[in-house]
């Protein structure tokens, strides 16, 4: 956010929206709006509570933001294609199925916000040991997300066109894929936190020698 | 890309965030240039050489390959 100006004008129609959904009783949709404008505001939040003014929007930022948003659309557009593909089948009229799916997608979704937010701070705290963790973690999740998209089409087709279940697919479109998802989802987050602890005590820790040199 | 970015800033006595604060950027930007990991532009690169007293051509250099 370049300005306060902008920042206020953001804060005010979120506010707006936020007691429109109070009042609509849409209470998961208000939560989901506050958390939402608290994770992509919190560096504005943060630097106006500490140092009374908004964190400088420099070139590589700003290139980043093109970017996170750019990919976030690609993403999203293909999760909801796919997702709808999938829910046309006959693979998730079982309710926990569609659960498990709903999930799974979220989870992706969360966990590829929550990396582009945070990747910048956390990264320059983390050694070549703990960089290949996270990147095994994210290759690990996202292989398990392509496997259970064509598990769930290879069970659709395989279904439609031989007329045969086999339960093989569905076993991994819906325990193994999503088991796999989970674990390296949570072993990136972990990974990306120790990295952001380690970014909150190299500011403290500088903050400190700079009050000493002075 | 090499940097000496911090060889230079640690010449000059300055910390991340006096450096970053004097060009414009977040400390981030200066910790990501320091490794090499960022590829400014013409504009920033000539702003953090002026900041540290050289020119250009001594803090970023480019590997041929």
């Amino acid at each position: 956010m370049k300005t306060k100006r902008t920042l206020v004008i953001l804060a005010v129609t979120a506010l707006v929206a936020a007691l429109l959904m109070l009042w609509l009783r849409a209470y998961y949709v208000f939560l989901a709006t506050v958390v939402g404008l608290l994770l992509l505001g919190h560096r504005e939040v943060w630097s106006l509570i500490r140092y009374r003014r908004l964190p400088v929007m420099d070139e590589r930022v700003r290139g980043n933001h093109v970017k996170a948003v750019r990919n976030a659309g690609v993403f999203f557009v293909i999760a909801a294609v796919l997702l709808m593909l999938v829910l046309s089948g006959d693979l998730l009229r079982n309710v926990l199925a569609a659960r498990i799916v709903a999930l799974l997608f979220l989870s992706v979704g969360a966990a590829y916000l929550f990396s582009y937010l945070y990747y910048d701070a956390a990264e320059p705290n983390l050694g070549q040991k703990a960089l290949r963790c996270l990147k095994v973690f994210m290759i690990t999740a996202g292989i398990a997300v392509a496997v259970f998209i064509a598990s769930s089409i290879l069970q659709n087709a395989i279904g439609g066109v031989l007329g045969i279940e086999r339960r093989v697919f569905l076993f991994f479109a819906m325990v193994i894929c999503p088991a796999t998802v989970a674990v390296g989802l949570l072993g990136s987050v972990v990974v990306l936190c120790k990295g952001l602890i380690g970014n909150l005590r190299n500011k403290d820790e500088e903050s400190e020698a700079n009050e000493n040199e002075s | 890309m090499k940097t000496r970015v911090r060889e230079y800033r640690a010449g000059c006595g300055i910390t991340q965030e006096k450096l970053a604060e004097t060009v414009g950027v977040r400390r981030e930007t200066i910790i990501f240039l320091e490794k090499g990991k960022y590829n400014p532009s013409l504009r920033l690169a000539h702003h953090v050489a002026r900041a540290l007293g050289v020119g250009i051509e001594e803090i970023f250099s480019f590997d041929d390959e």
